[in-house]
């Protein structure tokens, strides 16, 4: 009943003053909003890095072809031919235990033949395994299997953005279509499903939207001859499970630098590495961002105490009549507080609801990925009301000591 | 309540306040022993020091030494002569026995007639509805029964007092404490509330203070008249 009758009497004086109550209000729904929004904007990013990284397979590791100068081969080719097959058979000579494999050649090449114009497309010359190693889903037809490369099938799978601008919408209507590559028609036998670009990783799974994914022999023979120095762009391997992927990455590299002479002719790429190193940038971040977002709620804090402490001044006379009909001073300090923590936490509720649909409304403006942030939602609601302890306090206390015969000659 | 039926004893009472480096005596020594019901006009100069009685009486202010006995309890005491009340205590007196009337009225500008009156009663954590009932009740007594939902600042001089008054009654109080009741107020409003503290003091028996620099409302309102100088009781 005292805490009813403390909020009663507290919102009596909040209707009382709308627009100093408004303004200490502003200022927590400032820094609240701003914790949310930017917590709700981390948690988007995050949740995206994750899932594009995981769709790269999290226990794979690529081992990727750097590209050379061509003034360089001459020199390199006697001690490294570039990546090649032989490299994997190298690796499973000396890891018997390594899992599944697959490996691409990737190049530029006009794709001709189709309904309106001709498109430049990465043409992937790939092992069959490369759909599963890749994470790479057909959305019509059928992905490329092993038996297509053994009898050199001339069949081809289309990336889903490839597919749609040359095709249209109708997926079942691509799937059985020939396309010309180079001089040789293929049939067109699965469309992918769209790939999430990750930019900056080093193996972007974006390529695939622009690519038709072709047998491995059946390219090489017909439209992608193997170049001067490396025979593949990417090698990808299975470890076991995702514990052992770091190690088996440092396992990797002295065994193919070995075979290559030294010649820094590739790089490894563990998705689950670069999505530790995400993990551990975006918990940076969120360090920063909350830091930000904490001295905002302090400046929040520090104007409910302006306010508060302005709002006991001109109710100096208010507190000596309390006291002579009986408040004690706990009674007085307890409806200050009562009153800041009732404007933080309002505050708090407020800015949880207008930082979401900011952080929402940045999201669809620069096609960001937003996401409720639970726990930072908790954390700035109990920050709210700790600021409104905090921050309130002094002023009650203040509040409280006021001689009461003194406050009665403020009437 | 003492033997005899003090409402109120004060013994050797002295009140010093420190200016700066200066110490600077208000009260001297103030016996004083008012009987249950009873009504006692205070009259003096400015500075006479029955403000500061007063207050000491209302218990909102602590005597410098001396002791003071309120319904047969001790309030204050001299030093070592039994155990001081705390904030608490001090703040329960005052609600539960202890009915304030001021000069300027003091009432609550952004709460209505009612719950200006209802006020007293949620410090004794009376219940919301009881709370209005009573407040109701009081200011029928005091003629405001139209009045309830009325902001003070839509009301006149005396009727303010009117809800003072009331107020002051919220909590059924042993001694009524006023301190120059009718000074705001014009003529006829001065009539209206001497009328009614006599109407409550027969209707409640209440013991009654009142100080006032006016002979006539002195004359009214006291069974016996104590006028103070510099700090003492006039012999």
């Amino acid at each position: 009943m005292i805490l009813r009758m403390q909020l009663r009497r507290s919102l009596g004086q909040f209707r009382t003053h709308p627009l100093r109550t408004s303004l200490a209000l502003l200022g927590m729904v400032l820094g609240v909003g701003s914790v949310v929004g930017m917590m709700s904007i981390g948690e988007g990013a995050q949740q995206e890095i994750v899932a594009n990284i995981e769709a790269l397979g999290g226990n794979v590791i690529h081992i990727k072809a750097k590209p050379i100068a061509d003034e360089r081969i001459a020199e390199l080719v006697n001690d490294s031919r570039g990546l090649s097959r032989e490299d994997l058979r190298a690796l499973r000579s000396t890891f018997p235990g390594l899992g599944r494999a697959a490996w691409a050649r990737i190049s530029s090449l006009g794709v001709t033949d189709l309904p309106s114009t001709a498109y430049n497309a990465q043409i992937v010359a790939a092992s069959a395994g490369l759909f599963d190693l890749h994470r790479l889903k057909v959305k019509a037809g059928r992905p490329l299997i092993e038996l297509d490369d053994r009898y050199g099938r001339r069949v081809v799978v289309l990336g889903a953005d490839l597919a749609k601008n040359a095709f249209g919408d109708d997926d079942a209507q691509i799937v059985g279509r020939r396309i010309r590559l180079g001089y040789a028609y293929f049939e067109v036998v699965g469309v992918l499903a769209h790939k999430a670009s990750v930019r900056d990783l080093p193996l972007d799974p974006g390529l695939y939207n622009q690519a038709v994914i072709v047998p491995f022999d059946a390219a090489i023979e017909e439209i992608a001859p193997v170049d001067a120095y490396k025979e593949i762009d990417v090698l990808s391997v299975e470890v076991e499970s995702l514990e052992q992927t770091l190690a088996a990455k440092l396992a990797v590299g002295p065994v193919i630098r070995a075979r290559h002479k030294g010649v820094e002719d590739f790089e490894l790429v563990a998705p689950e590495e670069i999505l530790q190193q995400k993990r551990a940038t975006q918990a940076i971040l969120n360090l920063v961002l909350i830091s930000i977002a904490a001295i905002s709620l302090l400046v929040g804090g520090i104007g409910v105490m302006n306010i508060m402490l302005a709002n006991i001044m001109e109710r100096i006379s208010e507190i000596g009549l309390r006291r002579a009909i009986g408040a004690s001073r706990a009674d007085i300090r307890d409806q200050f507080l009562v009153e800041s923590v009732i404007i933080c936490f309002a505050g708090g509720a407020i800015g949880v609801v207008l930082g979401y649909a900011g952080s929402f409304a940045v999201g669809v403006a620069f096609d960001l990925q937003v996401a409720f942030a639970w726990e930072a939602t908790l954390i700035a609601f109990g920050l709210s009301v700790i600021t409104g302890l905090t921050f309130g306090l002094w002023p009650a206390l203040r509040a409280s000591a006021i001689n009461p015969v003194e406050a009665l000659l403020h009437g | 309540m003492t033997p005899g039926g003090a409402a109120l004893e004060l013994d050797g009472v002295t009140r010093t306040y420190r200016r700066g480096a200066v110490d600077v005596p208000v009260l001297h020594g103030i016996d004083l022993r008012i009987a249950a019901g009873e009504r006692v006009a205070i009259m003096g100069r400015s500075g006479s020091g029955k403000s500061t009685l007063l207050n000491i009486l209302g218990v909102l202010d602590q005597p410098t030494s001396g002791s003071y006995r309120l319904g047969g309890a001790t309030v204050f005491c001299p030093p070592g002569g039994g155990p001081q009340l705390d904030d608490r205590a001090l703040s329960l007196l005052r609600r539960t026995s202890i009915g304030f009337v001021f000069q300027s009225f003091h009432l609550l500008s952004s709460m209505t007639v009612v719950e200006n009156v209802g006020l007293p009663m949620e410090y004794a954590h009376v219940a919301p509805e009881a709370q209005r009932l009573r407040a109701v009740e009081l200011l029928e007594m005091v003629g405001l029964g139209h009045r309830l939902d009325h902001r003070p600042n839509e009301l006149s001089g005396g009727e303010r007092q009117r809800v003072a008054i009331a107020r002051a009654l919220a909590n059924r109080p042993q001694v009524l404490l006023a301190d120059e009741p009718t000074g705001a107020l014009d003529e006829k409003a001065q009539q209206v509330i001497l009328e009614l503290f006599s109407v409550v003091h027969q209707r409640f028996g209440t013991t009654m203070i009142i100080v006032t620099h006016d002979e006539k409302v002195a004359r009214a309102l006291g069974d016996r008249v104590l006028r103070m100088s510099d700090g003492r009781f006039a012999s």
